[in-house]
């Protein structure tokens, strides 16, 4: 079924589909590709911008870091009603604490008061303010500058087109097997094609599982009907029920109000940073609602207030004890160091990171320490953990999980997957990869566009609009951002530390980039612009370790010797990164643009670099 | 160290498979192979895959053992298609280097 009522094949039709389904919402895949993939390292990205962290060195055993960070703990805040201690890990190179005071709510993950430490020496770090890989991370998805639902929305649709490009993509490849190996290079088009197919196929399952579980991790905001309609609380219910927990009549008035609440819940929780994007269905996802609910209620005015309270005690009969228990008798608090040990000895194979203390210095004290990485990606907060009593060190015996349905595992893997979430570094340089790939693989698609109608264009004797508009479009994305994100780094270390709205400065610095080669691209001929800002991403991203030396970063070597691969591996990931747009420039210009032979008399004067595209096969 | 593993093996893997194709096979070895080779070179990449994958889910669990072999595969897979382009006569060196690497990997593993 084509608009212009030609008959064709299944393949054929797939085809169009394909091609035009890909088009228009390409440049948005192309920056939600890149951008996604550099949030599977957005914790680093972060670190690397925060230079001031850079010398906390992780040399000494867990143990004595462990020790150090206790003493802190026990000079600034012995009187807390919960630590939580971060170690320094192959994600961070400090630690990180947070403190709960007596007044503060119980329940609030984030909250507390939040300290970095050198994690030798204990000293407390103040590091710049910037949003670092969270501006990226964040951009993935909530772009910038519009509202997040409109965004998210936008997003959204963009997945569900590639989607439906990816299955229509595959239909369309006459031979998925056959040509498995296959590339042919300096042909052309056919290379085009070749290079657009090895990056889809080779990493197909990525592709996917990463576009399925975009989708996933945005149905409750895309297709809210079916939770609505058979909870009545609607998704607090939902995922009350999800948590094994019943949901019961008393409560059903206040959670409908609760429910109401909960739109602007949610958007105070995006507003609270990072981590928490897809935590939508998370094990804690519920609880976290009730917060929400209960911390937007205890906002409101004094009648409403009372009704919140009300609400509040209900809920404290229901859960388990989650109320704030009157203060517990002192006690020294028990050997962490030890308790430490006995974990490690538990998961020879994996990284602690997280040890968290509830009623430090009290006789209910209670020690969890927690694994960095996941034994399995089907249920949510599998890493590893283990509990001890705070006082005697004696093991506390924890709850086998909760078997989990088909769907919810489906859910759980394909999100974490996504999100990396439990992945080790292993896994997570393989997910960086394969995002890299997909980001390739969108780039070659717009490319190929442009490649395919180049002879047309020829034909015709001059570039159509649509076609011109294509062309700087590429441009303007698949070399724009990139230099976009160099600027960002470097925005980082030049922006003054201390001045107002600090954050926003680097990120505006970040869009006045793109802007230029937005501009750029417009005003200069297709194949220089292609050649100049090839040129000037790859030698931002060459200057950017540099940059780094010269502003108080560690500097490469230095992060080499010490192994602090936190900002190692950002260092030279854009040396990477510079190394392959340099390479695209040497393609460019070693390959000269193929000379148009022009079929009838030219009236517009033809681009010698039409099919310029070409060069960089 | 598993993801090299894998990585290293599944580059043999589909070696095979790809050496079995009869069209990168004049690239390969200059001529076609019979059937029974293709035929023993198909089973061999396939049964290598299988026992890896078996291997990768015996020791990290279903979920993560499997996510891993996918995305290292994915990458092995990317070697063999850049030596069918570039070096297709070096496939045998690139395949010794391989089995090399996993044989040293693989002992490293199996040791500590």
């Amino acid at each position: 079924m084509r608009i212009d009522g030609k008959s064709e094949g299944p393949r054929q039709s797939m085809s169009w589909l394909h091609t035009w389904v890909g088009l228009p919402l390409g440049w948005l895949l192309f920056a939600v590709f890149l951008t996604g993939t550099l949030s599977f390292f957005h914790q680093e990205i972060t670190v690397w911008m925060k230079p001031e962290l850079h010398q906390s060195l992780a040399t000494q055993p867990q143990a004595q870091q462990l020790q150090t960070a206790i003493d802190a703990l026990q000079t600034r805040a012995p009187d807390a009603t919960a630590w939580n201690i971060n170690l320094p890990s192959n994600r961070q190179t400090a630690t990180e604490i947070s403190i709960r005071k007596p007044g503060d709510d119980p329940r609030d993950r984030r909250g507390g008061e939040r300290l970095t430490l050198d994690s030798a020496t204990g000293e407390a770090l103040t590091a710049r303010d910037t949003r670092g890989g969270g501006f990226l991370y964040r951009f993935h998805f909530d772009l910038y500058g519009i509202d997040r639902v409109i965004a998210r929305w936008i997003v959204g649709f963009a997945t569900l087109f590639m989607f439906v490009a990816i299955i229509s993509g595959i239909i369309t490849h006459k031979k998925i097997f056959k040509d498995f190996f296959t590339f042919r290079p300096n042909k052309g088009q056919r290379s085009w094609l070749d290079a657009h197919n090895a990056t889809a196929v080779l990493a197909l399952p990525f592709h996917l599982v990463i576009t399925f579980s975009g989708l996933l991790l945005l149905m409750f905001m895309l297709m809210p009907w079916g939770i609505d309609a058979a909870y009545e609380g609607g998704r607090q219910d939902f995922f009350q029920a999800m948590n094994g927990r019943p949901v019961q009549q008393g409560q059903q008035q206040n959670q409908q109000r609760g429910a109401e609440q909960q739109r602007e819940g949610m958007q105070q929780r995006n507003r609270e940073g990072a981590n928490d994007e897809a935590r939508a269905a998370n094990r804690e996802a519920g609880e976290r609602r009730e917060q929400q609910a209960q911390r937007n209620g205890e906002r409101q005015a004094g009648g409403e207030r009372q009704a919140n309270n009300g609400n509040r005690e209900g809920r404290g009969g229901n859960g388990e004890g989650r109320e704030q228990q009157p203060t517990a008798p002192a006690a020294p608090l028990g050997d962490l160091v030890a308790m430490l040990a006995t974990a490690e000895q538990q998961w020879p194979n994996k990284t602690i990171t997280s040890i968290s203390v509830t009623n430090p210095n009290r006789e209910n004290a209670e020690v969890e320490i927690r694994a960095q990485e996941s034994d399995s990606l089907l249920s949510r907060g599998q890493q590893p953990s283990m509990k001890f009593n705070g006082v005697t060190g004696a093991v506390i015996a924890t709850p086998e999980a909760a078997a989990v349905s088909i769907p919810s595992a489906i859910y759980n893997l394909t999100t974490l997957l996504h999100m990396a979430r439990g992945a080790d570094v292993a896994l997570r340089w393989l997910l960086f990869l394969s995002g890299l790939l997909g980001t390739m693989m969108v780039a070659s698609g717009l490319i190929l566009w442009c490649v395919k109608r180049a002879p047309e264009q020829q034909a015709q004797g001059y570039k159509s609009f649509g076609y011109r508009l294509v062309e700087r479009l590429n441009v303007a994305t698949i070399a724009g951002l990139p230099i976009a994100i160099a600027v960002y780094f470097c925005a980082n270390r030049f922006v003054p530390v201390g001045i107002p709205l600090r954050p926003e400065m680097e990120i505006k610095f970040f869009f006045i980039a793109w802007l230029i080669s937005a501009i750029h691209a417009t005003v200069r001929p297709h194949r220089s612009a292609w050649i100049e800002q090839m040129a000037i991403g790859a030698g931002l991203f060459f200057i950017v370790p540099i940059v780094n030396a010269l502003t108080g970063g560690r500097a490469l070597w230095s992060s080499i010797y010490h192994q602090q691969w936190t900002v190692a591996s950002v260092d030279l990931a854009c040396i990477l990164m510079g190394t392959l747009l340099a390479w695209s420039v040497y393609k460019l210009q070693t390959k000269p643009a193929a000379v148009v032979k022009a079929r009838k008399t030219v009236e517009k004067p033809v681009e010698k670099s039409l099919i310029q595209a070409e060069g960089q096969a | 160290m598993l993801v090299w593993i894998l990585w290293a093996i599944n580059i043999i893997s589909l070696s095979c498979l790809a050496a079995a194709m009869s069209k990168h096979q004049r690239d390969f070895f200059g001529r076609a192979l019979d059937p029974k080779q293709n035929q023993l070179l198909t089973l061999a990449g396939w049964a290598l895959l299988a026992v890896s994958l078996f291997a990768s889910i015996l020791l990290r669990g279903p979920s993560v053992g499997a996510s891993i072999w996918v995305c290292a595969i994915t990458f092995s897979a990317l070697v063999v298609g850049l030596v069918a382009t570039y070096l297709p006569l070096r496939l045998k060196t690139v395949n010794a280097i391989a089995a090399m690497l996993s044989g040293l990997l693989l002992g490293g593993y199996l040791l500590f």
